[in-house]
């Protein structure tokens, strides 16, 4: 090796080249390392999570448990009996009979009443008013009267207020009847429930179909109709009627929702059906057969001068139609040849409102000395009790089935039982607690569905509070307090629907993923492409240097 | 304190004594125009004593329950809407009874009560926008003025102290009035229109004028002359310019049925009067016309000075066995006079040239032989600065200072600009106010369709109070009908002008081009990024031919691999 020193001269300069390549390959690979660095372990990241929908954390396993929370309405029954012993065996026959019940829970108390209580009442009317009859929201009271068919025939009188009287000899199961099919109506409750949840399977009964939908406000609209103002003359005090009749009753159901009564006139709006002419025959007067069928095409040409601009409300329309003489009598048709039952010349629209056809009467018609337009007075107590029966209907009282031996006291003039008034509360409750329910669930089922839907802070908000009110209504519920639970469910329902039907959900909703794609890809592609290609030298690099390493170990 | 300002005069006839507290006219103004053309004028009035408190407008019977709902519910004490298509010409035609801007206008003062009134304006005018179908819903504080001066209340007010914070005006000159707006308007009547006047207005022969408008007017009047109480009162309005020689008749004759298309069947039973005025003035002095049938009655109307004559069709005194057709026919053909322009007019236009900058000119003619006090509005979007100190008013080469200046600022996207001037304008003398403006850019999004079209500016108000009654129809400020102002004659008469809106094109973007300059940037960004890459990773060096095994080497010797063995075994 010392005779060529030359030679290792030249192995030197040689040598020299190897360790200067591998310096220079090696800053290249940093140079790639922080490339790929930048873009994707920092780039990407940051890139993602600022363009990331905005969405408040919600409380998705909340949501998803209220679906197993089964909504219990728990209710206090009183028996009240002068035996205790009775008491005791109509309890237990009657807990048996509500074991299988799924909606309620009944908790029976037997206490015994004093005879003198019962003996000093005159009537029933006396014993609604005494002491015995103050109950809490949705309790019961079931009263022994010994002496009760002294004052009725029936074996059990439901009274106005939360309190059933019944007969020493009545048996448990008529009492049961009672209980179910009047006081507690659990399967209107229950084909409510299903129907909410499962619209196609189950239908609504005939009350659930004309009851108006849960809303925290209701405008109520009275209209009378002239359409022929040149030949009838209506001079009537029609805010005067409104507030003798309808608003009594309203102000009784002022802690479910609020009503706002309007009203107005309208002429010149003809029906647009042709009422067909009955000829005179003997027996029959002549007069105007106007088809059941028909009735819907009344509405329609209505509609369009009753609809707000302002109001959101849903709206429960009562309208008067007062035929002018050459069209009248008008009478309604049930079917071929037989008029409306109960002589009431009006009919109903499921959750829309009721018309009520006026007749002028005959004589002034047929008095050819009233020079027209003709005055016709207002029969206010027909026209109004017409339409307090029907505003019962739709605000969710329904026509119960008749039991056998059971009768009620007549209506009071506020035109409700207190006990109505419970089972109404009891539907609402359900109804806006089952709605919350299923409007959480379905805004949480969006949610996870589309990716694009913003959830702002004022959202997240109402979400979270629905949550909690559904919560603390069901807690309520099993508590037994009517009043609080309407609130808390009245709370989760106005939440729910607030936060599903927000806008600012949809602020990013129309912005597809393609046009996204169309932006990001002309940057995206070009770049990413060489970085990623990189990370093959990168890895041959990083192995050959392991193997280096290796090897110098070996050494 | 309380104290009432205005004291009606007008009660015309007491109405029977009715459960309803309401009562109903109609009434048909109809004056051929110095120009040639037929003016026609229908006005509707509900009077209705409606209780005050928040129930007030719950129980309605005459008056239209829609529009009662709207102001009640957004707390409204006066509320003036219109909505015109075409210009009215008032050097040639005078003044007319209602004065409307093109487009639509809307002002409204809300009570001294109300809360956050630029929130309740928008509500307003959303759930005006739904009743009456028009685009009124695009008002809103951006382009609301409070205007100090130009609109005072023209109602009954309870406290003479005013404050202009609770006044707001708007106008969309570019609104297009058509029948959707005419038949929401007409279903707000009483008779609809079934009946009555109503009846007369077809949307065919309606919307083929030279200019109309509707108008919506609710105020608080004076129950009764002691005015302790206040009654509601809505006036309807249609304001139409017919030209006879367009419309495809011969000559100037015009008749009921050849304006509205068809004759008039009666009066609406509902109403407590309906008369049909026909202004015969020009009779006397030009080319006189006969009418057919005979009037009810004549009246003649000093005014300010001025003598008016008025055929009077009592309607509801008529009998109807066919329609009525009120048919004028000159015996001559119709002569023009010269034209003698009213006592106020004015015109304005844009000036300057190029997309920078600009000015706005307003001429106001004088004509009256004394000097005449004018209040000048100004009501500029906020997408055109106005610049104060450019403002110059000059009449007859003189520059004149303005009385009082009321000046607010715009600000971009939520204030307009507004600006009131109140000037002594010399006597026979054309004045002209010059203000100077700048063109901005707007944001993409700002744009409305079609751009290029242009950007409207809403005309411009000048309130004068007129010492004589030349020329002047306007409704007296006590009487809500026509009838109320004959014989009216007052110190002064009230009198709003409205000027052209124009329309100017402001720089406007090609509206593709930010996905173009998206595309562009991405592509530079990459075309430098590639090259930038590989200049820092990679290095170029020379590799000797053996080892050359590229891509397409190696392909080849792959498929070539399997062949070989199999060539040796040959």
């Amino acid at each position: 090796m010392s005779s060529h020193p030359s030679t290792t001269e030249e192995i030197k300069t040689v040598g020299d080249l190897p360790v200067e390549k591998i310096d220079k390959t090696d800053y290249r690979i940093y140079a790639a390392i922080s490339y790929f660095v930048i873009l994707i372990v920092i780039g990407l990241p940051l890139w993602w999570k600022t363009t990331e929908v905005y969405r408040v954390p919600l409380p998705y396993t909340r949501i998803a448990a209220l679906n197993e929370s089964d909504f219990v309405l728990v209710t206090n029954v009183t028996i009240a009996s002068l035996d205790i012993d009775r008491g005791k065996q109509l309890a237990s026959d009657l807990d048996n009979f509500f074991k299988t019940s799924k909606l309620f829970k009944v908790h029976f108390v037997v206490t015994q009443v004093q005879k003198q209580i019962l003996a000093s009442a005159q009537s029933i009317q006396a014993l609604e008013l005494s002491s015995v009859s103050r109950r809490q929201a949705g309790d019961i009271l079931l009263l022994e009267v010994p002496g009760l068919p002294r004052f009725t025939p029936s074996q059990v009188l439901v009274g106005r207020r939360r309190i059933v009287y019944f007969a020493t000899d009545t048996s448990s199961v008529k009492l049961t009847e009672v209980l179910q099919q009047w006081l507690f109506q659990e399967e209107t409750l229950q084909r409510m429930i299903s129907s909410m949840v499962s619209p196609t399977k189950s239908e609504l009964d005939l009350a659930g179909r004309r009851r108006m939908p849960t809303a925290s406000a209701y405008d109520v609209m009275v209209t009378i109709v002239n359409p022929d103002p040149e030949k009838v003359q209506l001079n009537w005090d029609l805010q005067e009627a409104i507030e003798n009749f309808l608003s009594p009753f309203l102000r009784n159901l002022a802690p479910l929702a609020d009503y706002n009564v309007k009203s107005q006139w309208l002429y010149f709006v003809p029906l647009q059906v042709q009422p067909k002419l009955v000829p005179e025959q003997p027996g029959i007067r002549k007069h105007f057969a106007l088809s059941e069928e028909l009735l819907p095409h009344i509405i329609t040409p209505l509609e369009k001068k009753l609809a707000s601009h302002v109001s959101q409300n849903p709206c429960l329309n009562f309208v008067v139609y007062v035929p002018p003489c050459s069209e009248s009598p008008l009478y309604i048709y049930r079917q071929e040849g037989v008029i409306l039952r109960g002589g009431v010349n009006a009919f109903l629209s499921p959750r829309w409102g009721g018309i009520i056809i006026h007749n002028p009467p005959q004589d002034i018609c047929d008095n050819t000395t009233v020079v027209e337009p003709k005055p016709v007075e207002a029969d206010w107590s027909k026209i109004m009790g017409t339409f307090l029966a029907q505003l019962r209907l739709l605000v969710g009282v329904p026509e119960l089935d008749d039991i056998p031996r059971v009768s009620m006291l007549p209506l009071a003039a506020s035109g409700m039982r207190q006990w109505e008034l419970d089972s109404l509360y009891r539907v609402r409750i359900m109804e806006q607690l089952t709605s919350a329910m299923l409007t959480l669930q379905s805004l949480s089922q969006l949610l996870g569905e589309i990716s694009n839907i913003v959830i702002d802070d004022e959202v997240g908000d109402s979400i979270q509070e629905a949550v909690s009110a559904v919560e603390r209504g069901i807690e309520l519920l099993h508590q037994g307090n009517l009043l609080a639970a309407f609130e808390a469910s009245k709370q989760a329902f106005l939440s729910a629907e607030a936060a599903f039907t927000d806008p600012s959900l949809l602020a990013l909703l129309y912005f597809p993923d393609d046009q996204k794609y169309a932006v990001y890809i002309p940057l995206f592609l070009p770049v990413m492409i060489p970085v990623l290609m990189s990370l093959k030298n990168i890895y041959l690099w990083a192995a050959s240097k392991v193997r280096h390493k290796g090897k110098e170990k070996v050494d | 304190m309380v104290c009432f300002i205005l004291v009606p005069f007008w009660i015309l006839n007491v109405g029977q004594c009715l459960v309803q507290k309401d009562r109903f006219d109609e009434e048909l103004l109809l004056k051929p125009l110095p120009s040639g053309h037929v003016y026609a004028y229908f006005q509707f009035t509900t009077v209705w004593d409606a209780p005050s408190g928040p129930q007030m407008f719950q129980h309605c019977h005459l008056f239209p329950r829609a529009l009662g709902e709207v102001a009640g519910r957004h707390n409204v004490q006066e509320l003036h809407v219109t909505l015109t298509e075409g210009l009215w010409r008032y050097e040639y035609w005078g003044f007319p009874v209602s004065d409307a801007a093109p487009g639509a206008e809307l002002w409204t003062w809300f009570r001294n009560d109300t809360k956050d009134v630029d929130n309740i304006w928008k509500k307003l005018t959303g759930a005006l926008s739904g009743l009456l179908c028009a685009s009124l819903n695009f008002i809103g504080t951006p382009n609301s003025l409070s205007p100090e001066y130009s609109f005072r209340p023209t109602g009954v007010v309870k406290n003479s102290n005013l404050n202009s914070s609770f006044v707001r005006y708007a106008t969309l000159p570019r609104e297009i009035v058509c029948t959707e707006n005419l038949t929401p308007w007409k279903k707000l009547l009483p008779c609809d229109s079934k009946k009555g006047f109503a009846s007369l207005l077809n949307a065919g022969h309606i919307h083929n004028t030279n200019y109309h408008s509707l108008g919506l007017h609710i105020r608080p009047v004076c129950k009764d002359a002691k005015c302790t109480e206040v009654s509601i009162e809505l006036r309807q309005t249609v304001s139409l310019v017919y030209d006879m020689m367009i419309l495809g008749f011969q000559n100037q004759d015009w008749s009921l049925r050849k304006l509205f298309g068809l004759g008039l069947s009666g009066p609406c039973p509902l109403a407590t009067s309906s008369f049909i005025y026909v202004d015969v003035t020009s009779n006397e002095t030009g080319t006189p016309y006969q009418l057919q049938p005979e009037p009810t009655e004549v009246i003649t109307s000093i005014r300010g000075g001025y003598e008016s004559k008025f055929k009077v069709y009592n309607i509801q005194k008529m009998s109807f066995t066919h329609m009525l057709n009120i048919v004028a026919t000159y015996s001559t053909p119709k002569v023009y006079a010269v034209n003698v322009p009213p006592v106020l007019y004015a015109s304005r236009y844009i000036v300057g040239y190029g997309q920078e900058r600009g000015g706005i000119v307003t001429k106001i003619h004088n004509n009256h032989w004394k000097h005449l006090d004018i209040i000048y509005l100004e009501n500029i979007p906020w997408f055109l600065p106005i610049y104060l100190h450019t403002l110059r008013v000059v009449a007859g080469g003189k520059e004149i200072t303005p009385i009082l200046k009321k000046y607010v600022p715009g600000k971009e996207r939520s204030r307009p600009y507004s600006l009131e001037v109140l000037l002594r304008i010399p006597a026979r003398s054309v004045t002209e106010i010059y203000i100077e403006f700048d063109y901005v850019f707007l944001k993409w999004q700002e744009y409305p369709p079609d751009a290029n079209h242009g950007f409207y500016i809403g005309s411009a108000i000048i309130s004068a109070y007129l010492p004589v009654g030349k020329n002047y129809m306007g409704l007296p400020q006590a009487g809500p009908t026509i009838y109320s102002s004959f014989n009216a004659s007052r110190e002064g008469f009230l009198l709003q002008l409205r000027t052209e809106s124009l329309i100017i094109t402001l720089p406007t973007p090609d509206f593709s081009m930010p996905y173009n300059v998206i595309c562009l940037a991405c592509t530079v960004v990459a075309l430098a990024f590639g090259p930038l890459h590989n200049i820092t990773t990679k290095r170029l060096c020379m590799k000797d031919g053996n080892s050359c095994n590229g891509l397409l080497i190696r392909l080849k010797s792959m498929l070539f691999k399997g062949r070989k063995p199999q060539a040796q075994a040959h």
